[in-house]
């Protein structure tokens, strides 16, 4: 993607390559800080609602799904697979990212190369996103004064919910647990 | 309503580990100090993955990608307005809200137009953003299919999504 970017930038404004380079680096820093509060707000709570064994809660009434959807996994790691699940139902990116940053170190071995079945299976129920709650887009729709955004809570579910089954059957059909 | 359920949620949260006898105050900043090393991990991820999004934006191969994609999307039945915004999501999670944000002030918040992009907008995520932050903390660097079944299914959501609009 790099590599072609620049070849055609090479062509139409090549003084632009460098600039349009650290103004990404820029973006990127800033995305870095605005996520480190965010992050350090939602792994909080997540933290709280480890110790106080909340999560264990979750996991277990979500066991059935997650063992049918990964397998046997640890308790650690049910635990953060849930926490990553129901978080990115409400739309709440915060939390459910950290969690499946951590689920995805857990599950894998310290010289592993390639991706296994059960992390491409929690990367496409993220890519996916089954969305009960689209709190971004009624927060957008609501600042341009829609008088029923709820309205848009429906087709995004049932959308969301296709997509996701979708995911959940082409990597159970295309990726062979080696 | 929907601006409650995350407050609930939150207070819920606290009653609840008050209940249990939990030092919320010390399981908060324990969670805090491990998001801060998990993100001095992440930064240089970040940074590389909107270096490239950006030289590619610049570059003006987005455009070319949406003018030739453009009779398709007619075809199957996905408004051609939302190319651009279709294209833009898996790339940039801040630039494909910015672009909804234009659509609904363009488009008025009750059109067909509106509605499909609001359920594109909620229905997929962004997916190379997500692929470099998901394994960032491990060696993993091939991830088989992984990437291009995401792809797949975005673009999957996008045909339900204008479909499901349609009849609801």
């Amino acid at each position: 993607m790099i590599v072609s970017s620049c070849i055609w930038l090479l062509f139409i404004d090549p003084n632009s390559i460098i600039s349009v380079a650290l103004s990404g680096a820029d973006n990127g820093l800033k995305l870095a800080l605005m996520l480190c509060v965010i992050y350090i707000f939602w792994m909080g709570l997540a933290e709280i609602a480890a110790q106080s064994g909340l999560i264990k809660k979750i996991a277990n009434l979500l066991r059935p799904i997650i063992k049918f959807l990964f397998g046997e996994q640890t308790e650690e790691v049910n635990g953060l697979i849930a926490t990553n699940i129901s978080a990115n139902m409400i739309g709440a990116g915060g939390a459910a990212t950290p969690a499946a940053i951590n689920a995805i170190e857990k599950m894998s071995k310290p010289e592993q190369r390639k991706a296994s079945p059960p992390m491409i299976m929690l990367f496409i129920l993220a890519a996916t996103s089954l969305q009960l709650l689209p709190t971004t887009i009624i927060g957008i729709l609501q600042k341009h004064g829609a008088t029923e955004p709820q309205n848009i809570i429906l087709p995004t579910f049932i959308t969301s919910l296709l997509s996701t089954a979708l995911g959940i059957c082409l990597v159970r059909l295309l990726c062979r647990r080696s | 309503m929907s601006a409650f359920i995350i407050p609930i949620f939150i207070l819920f949260l606290f009653i609840y580990a008050f209940c249990k006898k939990t030092d919320t105050f010390f399981a908060f900043t324990k969670g805090g100090k491990d998001a801060v090393g998990l993100i001095l991990e992440i930064i240089p991820f970040i940074v590389a993955i909107l270096v490239a999004v950006e030289l590619f934006k610049a570059s003006g191969l987005l455009v070319v990608l949406c003018n030739m994609m453009s009779p398709v999307f007619s075809f199957l039945g996905i408004p051609p307005e939302l190319v651009h915004f279709v294209f833009l999501k898996p790339f940039s999670g801040a630039g494909s809200l910015a672009l909804y944000d234009t659509i609904v002030l363009e488009y008025g918040t009750a059109s067909y137009i509106t509605r499909v992009a609001s359920a594109i907008a909620g229905s997929s995520e962004t997916v190379f953003y997500i692929s470099a932050i998901y394994f960032s903390k491990t060696k993993i660097k091939n991830l088989g299919l992984a990437i291009p079944i995401a792809l797949f299914c975005t673009f999957a959501s996008a045909i339900l999504a204008a479909w499901v609009c349609r009849i609801m």
